[in-house]
């Protein structure tokens, strides 16, 4: 037995395919004829009924006025279609890209919106489908940046779902939409899980004294000034005794080298691990500690600075995944 | 971000002056307190607006429903008519206003406007409704217009520039609809207009009842005639006859109310039309009779035939139709103002309709009648000739004369000797049924005043008369107008002439008639309500078969459908052209035109160029590719380079050219 349900939800599905066929993925996706559809809303169902309502005044009371005034509104029908279709016609949808996020954070696409030649557009609603919408308005010439979010789930590359884009304008009487795929993905990294110790294999650190970093602030001593130091790390109460600059200092300053390891989880599962060795590698970047990474299949140098970090994330968020995770149903 | 569902503040702003204009027409007819509950209701709703009010609870709403359908039931208890139902509506249109919460339910304010904006016109139909229903349209287009823009992209004048265009745009739609679509007659029978104009010619008529109807300058029917009009003095538009005389009132008998003898379209023609004798060339003219809350049709006698399916011809020879006029309606009718009726005798019930007279009463009339007509040696002719001499010697036509007593004949003929067109009418009457003669009143319009500019009649209650028939052996019933005998110049000329100037200042309102400019422009305006009227509201299915047949040459319905298809196809195609055309692709250089076009003519190569590719190695890589075509090519890019970068205006014309004979073959 075939329910009705399950009978849309595979119309859909097909339709969705379809749809997908006719706006395939691109970088930059102009909204054209053959991927704008165009049906009446609940509310032109609702007009279209008023109108017969008001034919039948007029036909009974053979008042021509009546008539004449259905059939304008009727003609007012008809042109919204018009205007609606083109609230969407030759928009330009061009994927700028998103910040590498942890799972379960909400990746945000950012998307620019160029309008038609020598044309404006109100109330253009873009959303991944089911999400936050946002209503654009794009006066001639202008162009607008909208900033996407959509809830990620597992690390690895995510690709949206496609871009709802939906008119009413003007009149609510017909909506217009459009599906759109851009070229667009985010890398997630792991969801960072915090542990008690770090992962690291006693025998590979290179100080085997390092307490974990959250005594990184313990006060170790002086050291002469240096410039370009911190401003905050300057002994003052030394310096007001006339005895010069120095610095105090601190563990989590002193030069370290730390290997993260993926040998040194032992009995966890994957995703466990990659999760705790990206919770160490994000609060070590904190400190000023130069750390590597050895994974399975690939093992990262020593190194410090945003670049290494966004390395060895990358390096976690990409482990052992062949092709880039997706998201939802893939569409083309 | 904002929500998607929420009335914008200004679309609330718009519709509730939509309201306000859409609502005027109906101060009217619909009861007061419907205003009080409208001011009710908007005050509510700012109250929501600014936060201080919530929404009215289950029971609040069912009271107001409840407490509105209650009075609406009350104010038309005697009948449900036309007026109740609109009532209804407007109280939904109402109420709905507070308990709007979200947009969808604007939308469907908006749309009972649309509703309530057409039941204006049931009510008014003239040139200014129809202007004043466009305005009303257009607000409230406006305000749904605005319900779906953002705050930011509002601004007054530019949503009722985009929703102009947007109406713009459809009157083609609307005018090929109108034209095109079929009128069907109505469906089902519906509850009538009791508001129509009451004014105008009643069922009866007593002394003093037409010089009333004399000061109204208000409009009746207008009048087109299809060849020559009649004389001036011969528009005699008969509307109703009265055969029945109580001393006072004259008024239809019983026969001629049950209306047994009608001859309706649809019927057999009954016996008595075969007495009907037509003689020599018809009258065809067109009446648009305007709203009367009446039965009957003005025409001129005697009728032939009608257009009105409705209508049907009475024995009296008067047009009447089954139900009321309530509102104005188009006839065509073909007369023969050369008649005979009933020549050879009358059945013995009609010799005593016409001949009924009140016992005891105007005693000194009947004496009189019987003496004169001794005199005149039997002669009904000779009869009729002494009467109206009498009328002639001494009798004042006059629209302010001394009331009458009980014997209002008597005293109208031998004293008072004042009147008007319905005192003559009456008196005669009563003499000739008092002399033996078969006589009886008829009461409609005389004359009509000519518009030039299109060429037609207006007939205003103004030109209210009443005249007499009397009935001849072997000549039928024969008009006689006693009136004039008095007055020949208000049959000859109408009835502002033929008034006294005291007269005639009553019947004067306002400053109307002493500027020559205002009367120019009234009878301008009149001109073109009168267009209106016959073109737009008088557009029926005769109007439309004849516009077919002379366009698409038939009626079949495939000509219909393939005439409809096209044209609206034509009309969308045009809105899209425009669209496109105004979204063309635009070039800063006119040599860039020239170079797009060589493009796309070089591209049938197979070597197409590439996006950001410089013309000179565009030109390079054709040249390898087709060396057949290397010099050309050059030259082109040359050419293009020296309009681009130098500005040479000379080598446009040639790079043109170049192109031009530029001669591609496919790729090998």
């Amino acid at each position: 037995m075939i329910s009705p349900r399950t009978l849309t939800s595979s119309f859909r599905r097909f339709f969705g395919r379809w749809a997908a066929r006719r706006c395939p993925k691109a970088p930059t996706v102009r909204l054209q004829h053959k991927s704008i559809y165009v049906l009446p809303t609940r509310q032109g169902l609702l007009f279209i009924f008023v109108l017969a309502v008001m034919w039948l005044l007029g036909t009974n009371y053979q008042n021509n006025l009546v008539l004449a005034t259905t059939f304008l509104l009727l003609g007012v029908m008809c042109i919204s279609i018009l205007h609606t279709f083109k609230n969407l016609s030759g928009l330009r949808f061009t994927a700028i890209g998103c910040r590498p996020v942890f799972a379960g954070e909400y990746a945000s696409f950012e998307v620019l919106v160029e309008p038609a030649a020598k044309s404006s557009h109100e109330n253009v609603i873009v959303s991944f489908e089911d999400h936050v919408s946002l209503a654009v308005d794009l006066a001639q010439g202008s162009e607008q940046r909208l900033h996407l979010s959509t809830k990620t789930h597992r690390r690895g590359w995510f690709e949206p779902e496609r871009l709802l884009v939906k008119t009413i304008y003007p009149l609510g009487l017909f909506r217009a939409w459009s599906w759109i795929q851009l070229d667009m993905k985010a890398l997630v990294y792991p969801n960072p899980l915090p542990s008690a110790m770090p992962p690291v294999k006693a025998e590979t650190s290179h100080q085997g004294e390092l307490s974990s970093p959250e005594n990184n602030e313990d006060f170790q001593g002086f050291s002469r000034y240096q410039n370009g130091a911190p401003l905050t790390h300057i002994a003052w109460k030394k310096f007001a005794r006339g005895a010069g600059l120095y610095l105090k200092d601190y563990t989590g300053y002193q030069s370290q080298q730390v290997w993260l390891d993926w040998d040194s989880l032992t009995g966890l599962d994957v995703e466990t691990r990659l999760s705790q060795l990206c919770y160490w590698a994000v609060e070590l970047a904190k400190t000023r500690s130069e750390f590597g990474l050895r994974l399975p299949d690939c093992v990262i140098d020593l190194g410090s600075g945003s670049a290494h970090q966004e390395q060895v994330l990358r390096a976690l968020a990409l482990y052992g995944l062949k092709t880039p995770s997706v998201q939802g149903v893939r569409y083309a | 971000m904002r929500d998607l569902d929420q009335i914008p503040r200004n679309s609330l702003a718009w519709l509730l002056v939509a309201q306000g204009i859409i609502l005027a027409p109906h101060v009217g007819h619909a009861p007061f307190w419907i205003w009080g509950i409208w001011l009710i209701v908007i005050f509510w709703r700012w109250q929501i607006f600014r936060g201080a009010w919530g929404f009215p609870g289950q029971l609040v709403k069912f009271f107001l429903v409840g407490s509105c359908c209650a009075g609406l039931y009350l104010a038309y208890r005697a009948s449900f008519g036309m007026e109740t139902m609109v009532g209804l509506l407007i109280v939904g249109f109402i109420l709905k206003l507070v308990e709007m919460k979200k947009r969808s339910d604007l939308i469907v304010i908006c749309h009972l406007g649309y509703f309530v904006i057409a039941t204006q016109f049931l009510f008014y139909s003239n040139l200014l409704a129809a202007l004043y229903g466009i305005i009303s349209l257009v607000v409230l287009t406006a305000t749904l217009f605005a319900s779906h823009q953002s705050l930011a992209q509002h601004r007054f004048w530019r949503t009722l520039k985009l929703t102009g265009i947007l109406m713009l745009q459809a009157v083609p739609l609307m005018l090929i609809l109108f034209i095109v679509a079929p009128r069907i007659g109505p469906l089902w029978a519906v509850p009538s207009n009791s508001a129509g104009a009451q004014t105008g010619m009643s069922d009866s008529m007593a002394p003093g009842d037409i010089s009333n109807l004399m000061r109204s300058n208000e409009l009746v029917f207008r009048v087109t005639f299809e060849d020559l009009a009649p004389l001036q003095s011969s528009l005699y538009w008969r509307g109703l006859v009265f055969s029945y005389f109580d001393g006072r009132r004259w008024a239809q008998s019983q026969q001629q109310l049950s209306r047994a003898d009608v001859s309706w379209p649809e019927s057999a023609s009954p016996a008595w039309r075969d007495q009907l004798q037509y003689r020599g060339d018809s009258t065809d003219y067109e009446i648009i009779l305007e709203a009367s809350g009446q039965p009957w049709l003005f025409s001129l006698a005697a009728a032939e035939s009608w257009s009105h399916d409705d209508a049907g011809l009475s024995r009296s020879l008067n047009l009447q139709r089954k139900r009321p006029v309530n509102q104005r309606i188009q006839y065509r009718v073909s007369s023969f103002l050369d008649y005979r009726f009933e020549a050879d005798s009358l059945e013995p019930w009609q010799r005593r309709q016409e001949l009924q007279l009140p016992a005891n009463n105007n005693p000194q009339t009947r004496r009189i009648a019987q003496q004169w007509l001794a005199e005149s040696g039997a002669s009904p002719t000779a009869l009729v000739q002494k009467l109206l001499n009498h009328f002639n010697q001494g009798f004042r036509y006059t629209l302010q004369p001394v009331s009458l007593g009980e014997h209002s004949v008597d005293e109208f003929l031998w004293q008072t000797q004042e009147g008007f067109c319905e005192h003559f009418a009456s008196s005669f009457v009563f003499f000739m049924r008092a002399a033996g003669i078969p006589a009886r009143v008829v009461v409609g319009y005389q004359g009509g005043k000519l518009n030039p500019l299109e060429n037609y009649f207006v007939v205003r209650q103004r030109e209210a008369h009443a005249w007499a028939e009397i009935w001849l052996e072997g000549q039928g019933w024969i008009r006689v107008d006693p009136t004039a005998a008095v007055a020949p110049e208000r049959i000859e000329q109408g009835a502002d002439d033929s008034l006294s100037e005291e007269d005639a200042r009553l019947l004067r309102n306002g400053f109307a008639g002493q500027f020559p400019l205002f009367n120019t422009l009234q009878l301008r305006w009149d001109a073109l309500n009168y267009s209106w009227s016959r073109w737009v509201l008088g557009y029926d299915t005769d109007v439309q078969t004849g516009i077919l047949q002379r366009w698409f040459g038939g009626l079949d319905p495939w000509r219909l459908v393939l005439a409809v298809i096209c044209l609206v196809a034509l009309t969308i195609l045009c809105i899209i052209g425009v669209m496109l055309w105004r979204q063309r692709k635009q070039y800063a250089n006119p040599a860039d035109r020239y170079y797009h076009r060589f493009c796309n003519k070089v591209a049938r190569t197979g070597c197409v160029r590439r996006t950001g590719e410089a013309p000179r190695d565009y030109a390079q890589r054709l040249a390898i590719m087709r060396p057949d075509l290397a010099t050309s090519v050059r030259r082109i890019t040359e050419l293009y380079e020296w309009v681009s970068y130098a500005d040479n205006q000379a080598a446009l014309k040639d790079l043109k050219e170049a192109i031009g004979v530029l001669k591609v073959s496919a790729a090998k």
